[in-house]
């Protein structure tokens, strides 16, 4: 991934009031956030507003940084409450049923389009919007963002060992669905993808 | 292929057109020097609103599942004129919710001052697609601010739901909140009104906890939990569900 010991650089930069240096920071790690969080929210307005919170969240925080700790998976750390506190406050709001509905038909749609049915990368991407949401973090941060399983510990706060078996409990679940798909003949072309 | 390389071979391919909206690192940075509000508030939704309006075809329209289609055409109309897929889905979820926060006929009313705003972009907007009001003649410029001037009371409405600390769907709790009141305490007898009152107010030191930036353990999560399922039926009777399962 990009960035390195430039980051924190940038960090130390910011830290001693160069503004501009945090815009830099912005720019190198923004698309890669962005997509995490769009994957664990699954539509756009939402997204803009966790990211938006967990910048200004993260700016506000950076004074706690430790430089010598690698930047990315901290920023990520920050990130990660944001949307647990979004996805909190959403468990504590009520809307008119018919409302409700007409929300969860857009999300659906933004997130997977038209195609379900057919086995392509959507398929597949929907399918870990299945798994909880513990299994879904820990797969959308080691397959989207490639965060190596100790640096999704950080970011978690979790041990190793249980960033280990989230993974393997959400891979064996996601095999799992493609075995139905495959016996439902609904595979597609999978192999000439 | 691997399962797993499938997997990151998905996310490669499909987050290809997930990035985020450009104008939002002026907004940050906007803030972070202190100059701004957050960028969902007054600016982003101007923002928006004159995004929305740059590019408008002025020919009739059939009808549209799409909001933003009442707008730009279509979404193939705004990819020929230079725009993109994204930003039109973009507009949309912007347009979906700025409705949740209007009656139907003040929606209407917005689409319609939208819909002139655009109409005036169309013959005024650079080739690429920008206004800039400094290179017009007094006139033009005196028509658009009396286009700003008559979006001002729906930016206003929005902005007072949504340029807050407070996150735009609790915002929105409140509104509800405050409207299903009275139609609780009519249709719930007086026992059921203060048994979900009660519930209710302890669900709200959580709501305020979360406004307020402090996250909750997870004891006080699953203390919410079990006050969501108490709070069901009397919800149920009032017409009002949770905004998710209990998933």
């Amino acid at each position: 991934m990009s960035g390195g010991n430039d980051l924190e650089r940038l960090a130390k930069l910011v830290l001693a009031g160069q503004d501009e240096a945090y815009g830099q920071i912005y720019e190198r790690t923004v698309k890669d956030v962005y997509r995490t969080v769009y994957y664990l929210v699954g539509n756009r307005a939402d997204t803009e507003d966790i990211v938006q919170d967990s910048y200004l969240q993260f700016h506000r925080s950076l004074r706690l940084y430790d430089p010598s700790r690698p930047l990315r998976p901290w920023l990520m750390g920050v990130v990660m409450r944001q949307v647990r506190s979004y996805r909190r406050g959403r468990w504590m709001q009520f809307r008119f049923s018919g409302r409700s509905e007409r929300l969860h038909d857009r999300r659906e749609e933004d997130f997977s389009g038209e195609v379900v049915d057919h086995l392509t990368n959507r398929a597949l991407l929907e399918g870990v919007s299945r798994l909880s949401f513990k299994l879904q973090q820990v797969i959308t941060l080691h397959y989207l963002s490639e965060y190596t399983q100790e640096e999704i510990a950080e970011i978690l706060d979790i041990p190793v060992g249980t960033v280990k078996s989230r993974i393997h409990a959400g891979l064996s679940k996601l095999r799992k669905q493609y075995k139905t798909h495959e016996m439902n003949g609904k595979v597609g072309e999978l192999h000439e993808i | 292929m691997k399962f797993e390389d499938r997997l990151r071979k998905a996310y490669r391919e499909e987050s290809a057109g997930v990035t985020p909206p450009p104008e939002m690192k002026d907004s940050l940075m906007d803030q972070i020097k202190g100059r701004g509000g957050r960028m969902k508030g007054r600016k982003w939704l101007m923002v928006t609103i004159i995004a929305a309006a740059v590019i408008l075809p002025t020919g009739a329209y059939a009808g549209y599942t799409y909001l933003a289609d009442s707008i730009y055409g279509s979404k193939q109309q705004l990819i020929e004129m230079g725009g993109t897929a994204e930003g039109y889905e973009r507009l949309e979820a912007k347009l979906q919710e700025s409705r949740d926060h209007f009656t139907e006929e003040e929606f209407d009313a917005f689409l319609a001052v939208l819909q002139q705003v655009g109409q005036f972009a169309t013959l005024h907007a650079d080739s690429q697609g920008n206004l800039n009001p400094e290179n017009w003649s007094a006139d033009i410029q005196e028509q658009y601010a009396a286009y700003l001037e008559q979006l001002e009371p729906f930016v206003t409405q929005l902005e007072a739901s949504q340029n807050s600390d407070v996150p735009p769907d609790l915002d929105d709790r409140n509104a509800h909140w405050e409207a299903q009141l009275a139609k609780a305490e009519e249709l719930l007898t007086a026992e059921d009104y203060e048994r979900f009152t009660l519930l209710y107010d302890q669900i709200r030191v959580y709501q305020d906890m979360l406004t307020r930036n402090e996250p909750l353990t997870d004891e006080q999560f699953e203390d919410v939990k079990g006050l969501r399922e108490a709070t069901e039926p009397y919800l149920n009777k009032l017409g009002l569900s949770w905004s998710l399962g209990a998933s």
